[in-house]
This record gives structure tokens, sequence and C-alpha cells, in this order.
């Protein structure tokens, strides 16, 4: 190693955060590690959870910088961005205000979730801290361990990275938050190669778009377009290609981090199957958060940066009609390396839900509406099914809330094709979206009865 | 925030320091207004204007002026929906609630701090609550705020099916209001009264006599929804009172007590 790298190293190290609760969940995630033996798979595993906001410029720009986490695989070293994990745990603690997921105020409007990224985009530490006050009125009772909860979401992150170790794939971030300053995709090209391949994703798992079929068969005039822009580009290998292996890297990543999460549930279940049964409903709780905090984030960015005003679902369905254009932008939405943050988790929910399928609700009941009783007569039971129950629900607006993004996918894979007809056409077409706000995928929550997994919602 | 912290961050924003009491709290109200027609207007971003308004009142120098602000904005962040700034306001109404000794403010404000958290679906925390700020206000003499707590968690034990320990709550609330008079708990304390007693079949008579003093005393502040619920509920509780009563005669009875229930006008008994 270079005395360049190992200076950075050094100074890596002296940045290690020195937020006591941030600490205190890191060092909980590396005993679990240990105990699941991962640091026997991934030998002289280093883990840095660092604040980045003392660090030089020489370390921001180095290998070691990244907003969310990585891993570097030569180094066996899994990098935190503190900064990326302590405004999560404000959206963990702010949706936790709640007991149940209905009762969530940022699910009554896109306006409440916006207003929440506002106020800790504003001050996260500022706005964390007041949050982090309101502990001292806000006593719970079961169920609602923030600790365990950011424990939860820390080790999600930490286990995706392990995956990269694992696999020895390296130096992608977890995730790409979309950046103020950075600039809206322009090309179509570009655009059209990477949302047809979000496109695939979405379908593969279910995801469509009744009247846009044609996006994802391969025979389509849409799709057509999309291999004639590969081929029209100087780098549509590159571009291609890449999007392919980085997704392939990131899905084993992502497959390896949730085995991990399962096998922890599984041995919590060998000792107790009820803090099994809490445990797993805590990290559903905080996927389905950092899920759905980071999707409006990236769309209330974009919003900005496509518009002079917020926009709502049905403002931004006057302003994506203006131009065919704000649907090539609309790729900046998808991040650089990864599948769709929304359906990621999604599947992660899935996984963690299906491998414990023995559990109540799941396996015999006929209802995901279960009421949380205070009663002492069979306590534990009702706690198990309503931790369930809402595990349930979370993972069902999810389903419904990637909506939006599954038609600005299809609407961006089909616009190579679509700017050709307006050329043929001479003029253009108007064409309306209508995108559905966070309340209206709520209402559709309260419609579905059961879920059975490898069955269709019954609603 | 301590009042130490309070001061620090105060001093650090040098241009506050002209400000008057008087001029802090119009500048929160504006911002508050602003808030308001935005949401009327169906504009976005009425959040970052309520949470200015929260932030200004923090430089409020007078505690006691503080303290009556953050309670009030929390009362309304409450009722808009924004519960989270809600809570934030009246954790800092409470704590100068203690550190200013004012009793009286405090049950208030935790009566406020357990209605938020049943807006937030957390019943078992706003019982919690609610039996507390019971305990301070009797501690205090302060009867009307102890009705109050009384008959919101009355609710909430109504809510989980125990409802005879939500009528005796209820009946100890109508003894805490002949203390100290308070009509809008009043009401809503008999409301609930006739509703549990209904849903049970039980205590025919007391429905009977929470239902005249409604009607009597208050018949023109109570909604039409709520009025419906108490004319079917006296409707039950007559039929089966007069059951057990077989001495009675029926019709001259209900004419005595109810002329206008024997008219068939529902509620409208003047």
């Amino acid at each position: 190693m270079t005395s360049q790298m190992n200076l950075l190293l050094d100074e890596l190290q002296s940045c290690e955060t020195k937020d006591e609760i941030l600490t205190l969940a890191m060092k909980k995630v590396q005993a679990i590690i240990k105990r699941l033996k991962w640091t026997e798979k991934i030998s002289e595993l280093r883990i840095f959870l660092v604040d980045f906001s003392k660090a030089s410029t020489t370390l921001r720009d180095s290998i070691y910088f990244d907003d969310s986490c990585k891993a570097l695989t030569e180094q066996s070293m899994i990098i935190i961005n503190a900064d990326f994990l302590l405004e999560l745990e404000a959206a963990l603690r702010s949706f936790d205000l709640a007991d149940s997921l209905l009762y969530t105020q940022y699910l009554r409007s896109d306006e409440h979730m916006f207003t929440l990224i506002e106020l800790i985009r504003a001050n996260p530490v500022g706005y964390l801290n007041k949050l982090r006050r309101l502990a001292q009125i806000q006593i719970r009772n079961e169920g609602t361990d923030i600790m365990t909860e950011l424990v939860m979401l820390v080790l999600f992150f930490v286990s995706h990275e392990l995956g990269h170790l694992f696999h020895h794939k390296d130096e992608k971030p977890f995730t790409s938050f979309l950046k103020a300053d950075a600039k809206l995709e322009q090309k179509v090209a570009n655009a059209v190669i990477k949302l047809c391949r979000h496109t695939d994703e979405f379908a593969k798992y279910g995801f469509d778009l009744p009247g846009f079929e044609k996006a994802i068969q391969k025979n389509s005039n849409i799709r057509q377009k999309e291999i004639d822009l590969r081929k029209q580009t100087d780098s549509w290998r590159t571009s291609y290609e890449n999007t392919t292996v980085w997704f392939r890297d990131e899905v084993a990543a992502d497959k390896t981090g949730t085995e991990i999460l399962i096998n922890y549930l599984k041995e919590l279940e060998k000792q107790d199957e009820f803090t099994a049964d809490l445990h797993q409903y805590l990290m559903v709780k905080a996927l389905f958060v950092a899920a759905l905090y980071s999707w409006y984030k990236d769309f209330h960015t974009f919003s900005e940066k496509i518009s002079s005003y917020l926009l709502n679902s049905k403002t931004l369905m006057l302003e994506m009609m203006k131009h065919r254009k704000q649907y090539i932008k609309v790729a900046s939405l998808f991040g650089e390396t990864h599948r769709f943050t929304l359906l990621r988790s999604i599947l992660a929910i899935e996984s963690i839900l299906k491998s414990r399928a023995d559990l109540p609700v799941s396996k015999d009941e006929d209802t995901i509406w279960f009421k949380k009783s205070h009663s002492e007569q069979g306590l534990n039971d009702n706690l198990r099914k309503w931790w369930e129950s809402e595990c349930l629900q979370r993972y069902i607006l999810l389903c419904i809330a990637i909506d939006t993004a599954v038609k600005m996918a299809y609407m961006g894979c089909s616009t190579g094709w679509i700017l050709d007809i307006d050329k043929i056409r001479k003029s253009q077409q108007l064409f309306m979206m209508q995108f559905e706000p966070i309340n209206a995928a709520v209402e559709r929550l309260r419609r579905v009865k059961s879920l059975k997994f490898g069955e269709e919602v019954k609603k | 925030m301590d009042e130490e912290s309070r001061n620090k961050a105060r001093a650090q924003r040098p241009s506050v320091a002209f400000e008057t009491d008087e001029e802090i709290i119009r500048k929160s109200t504006n911002a508050v207004n602003i808030g308001l027609r935005k949401i009327r207007e169906g504009k976005m971003n009425a959040g970052g204007d309520f949470w200015h308004a929260l932030l200004c009142l923090d430089d409020l120098e007078d505690p006691r002026k503080r303290r009556e602000e953050l309670s009030l904005i929390s009362i309304f962040f409450n009722e808009w929906g924004f519960y989270d700034m809600s809570l934030i306001a009246i954790q800092n109404a409470l704590e100068l609630d203690v550190t200013l000794g004012d009793h009286r403010s405090l049950a208030k404000d935790m009566i406020t701090h357990g209605n938020i958290n049943m807006n937030l679906g957390n019943s078992y925390l706003a019982a919690v609550i609610y039996s507390k700020a019971i305990e301070d206000c009797l501690g205090n003499n302060d009867f009307a705020n102890a009705a109050s707590a009384s008959t919101n968690l009355a609710d909430i034990i109504a809510r989980e099916g125990k409802m005879l320990e939500a009528v005796t709550l209820l009946k100890k609330s109508l003894q805490y209001l002949e203390k100290a008079p308070f009509a809008e708990t009043e009401i809503t304390t008999r409301l609930l009264l006739i509703n549990v007693l209904d849903v049970e079949k039980i205590q025919p008579l007391t429905v009977i006599e929470n239902a005249e003093v409604l009607f009597n005393r208050y018949a023109d502040k109570i909604r039409e929804d709520q009025k419906r619920m108490a004319v079917d509920a006296l409707k039950s509780a007559i039929q089966r009172y007069l059951r057990d009563h077989p001495e009675l005669e029926s019709r001259s009875w209900k004419q005595q007590k109810f002329p206008w229930l024997i008219n068939g006008e529902s509620g409208d008994q003047s």
C-alpha cells in the first residue's frame, strides 16, 4: 500500500463518527456479523462509519468516499457515510411516531412526505436531535425499539456490501441519490437503453403497465428502436453491457445481503420465535421507510429540477405532458448501477416474509388487518399477528407506490420510438399519464383484504 | 431545547436581538397564515411555513409567552395533521410548564400531548398520559382538566371493549364537572356515556337522565349526527326502562319526560 493510501486510511480512521447512537448501532451490527460467522468468511473485514464533514478534500476525492456506503474488496473494507445513516435515522424516527402504518402522517399526502424531506434536508442533525429528544416523552410499549430498527437497517446495508466482498465485486455505492446540482439526462439513447433495462426488471417481477406491453416485447418496434439506439451510440456496448453487468453484480450482492438477514432471523428463531418475529417486523419497518423516503427524496429533487415549483401528482402530470424530453430526464431518477431502489426493497421484504412462511397471518388468516390489543390475555399471540400484518401492509403499499416509477420507466423506454412516430406524423400528440399520490396508494391498500404469497392479492 | 442552549442559539442570531416578543409572535402568526393560505390554494410547502412559525417561537424572551404560544401552535398543528411539529412544540411547552411551576398549564398540555398521540394511533401511550393527567389535576384541584382527561381516557378504554371501566370513568368526569363546569367536556362526556350504555344495553335510567340534561341544557350545541345517536339510544333505553317498570303508564310517562319524542320530532324538543 502506498504511503498516500496509508495517510488516507489514517485519516479515515480518525474521521470515524463520534455519534453515540450510530456507534452503538454499528457495534451491534458487528456483533451480529461475527455471530453469523461472516468475519470468518471475509478475513480482516473492517467496517468504517465515517463522518466525512471533517474530512480533507483529498479523502473526499478518494476511493474511500461515498454518499451512502460501499465495499472495497482488495482491502476487505466497508465504508458507510454517517450522514447517510443520520438522515435515514431521522426518517425512521419520524415514521415511528405513529404506532401503526395507517396512522403515519407522511402517508396523508405527497405534501407531507415532501415536508419531511425538506425538514431533514434543511438541517439533518438539528432535526434528528429534536426527534431523538422526543423519545423522552414518546415512551412507547412493545415493538417500537428504534435502536433495534436502526440496527436492522444498518445490518441491511452492511449485508449488501458483504455480498460485494463475498463475490469480489466492488466500488459501486449502495445507492445513488439524485443530486441537486447534477444535470438531468439529455441523451435519448442513454435514457432509452437504461430505462428499457429497468422496464425489463419491473416486468420480471410482475410490475407491468397495461397498454404498454410492447415495451417489454423483444421484437416490438419499441425494443427494435432501443437496439438501433445502441448501435448508433459509439459507446453503446459500454452503456448497455455496463448496465447489464452492474445489475448482475448488484443483484448478487442484494441476494447475499438478504440471505444474511434471513439467516439472522433463523438464528433468532431457534432461540425465541417471539424475538425473531419482533426483529422481522423492525427489519421490514426500516426497509420500508428507507425505500419510501429515498424515492420521495429523489422525486423531490427531480421535481425541483424540471419545474419552478414543487410538483404534486396533478402538476407532475401536466409537467410531463409538456415535452417528450421530460421522459428522457426521468432516466436520472433511476440511479447508475442498481435496479430501482423501491424494487430492491420490495424484493428484499418479500424474501424475508416468504422465508418465514409459517407465520400465522400468511399461513392461516384471511385478512391482513389485525387490531392490536393491550389486554394481558393472549398478548404475545396478538402482537405477533399484528407485527406480521403490519409487515404485509408495508410490503403491499410499496408494491402499489412503485406505480409512478413503473410508468416513468415504461414511458421512457418507449420514448425513442415515440419520437420517431412524432417525426413521421410531423406533429406531437399530447400524451397524458396520471400519477398516483401516496394517499391514493394508501386508499388502494385499504381495499386489500388478504395476501398469500404466490397468489393474487385479494381485493 | 433547555434554557441554556436556547440562549446560546439566540445569541448566534444577532438580528433577532432587535425583535420584541410581540414582533416575534406576529412573525410566527404570519408564517402560519402563509402556510394556511397555501393549503387552501392547494399549493405545496405549507409544512415549511409551519416549521418556520415554530422555530420563531424559540426566540421569545418571556418564558410564559413562549409557553402559551407553543401550547397554542401545538394544538393548531395537531388539528392540521402535522403531528411531528405538534409533538416538538408540546414537548417544549411541557418543559416550560415544569420550569415555571404552572400546574394548570401542565395539565392542559398533557391533555394535548395525549390528543396528539390519539391522532397518531398511539392509544396505549395516550391512555398512560391521560391517567397521569387525571392524577396531577386532582392533586391540584383542577377539576375541569381532570374531567377532560378522564373522558378522553374513557373513550380509549371503551374502544378496547372495556365498557364498564369506561362508564366508571365517565361518571367520575361528571362528578368533576359538577365542581368545575365546562360545557364542551360535559356534552362529550354525556354523549359518550349514553353511547357506551346503549351498546351494552344497561342502566337505562342513566341514559334517560343524561339525555334529559343534554337536550334540556345543550340542545343548540349538539351536532345533528350526535343528536340522532342520542335519540336512538334514548328510545331504546325508554323501552327497556318501561319494560322493567310495568307500573308506569308508558304514554303519559313519555309525554311528561320527552314530549318531543311522542310527537316524533327527534331532537326538536323546544
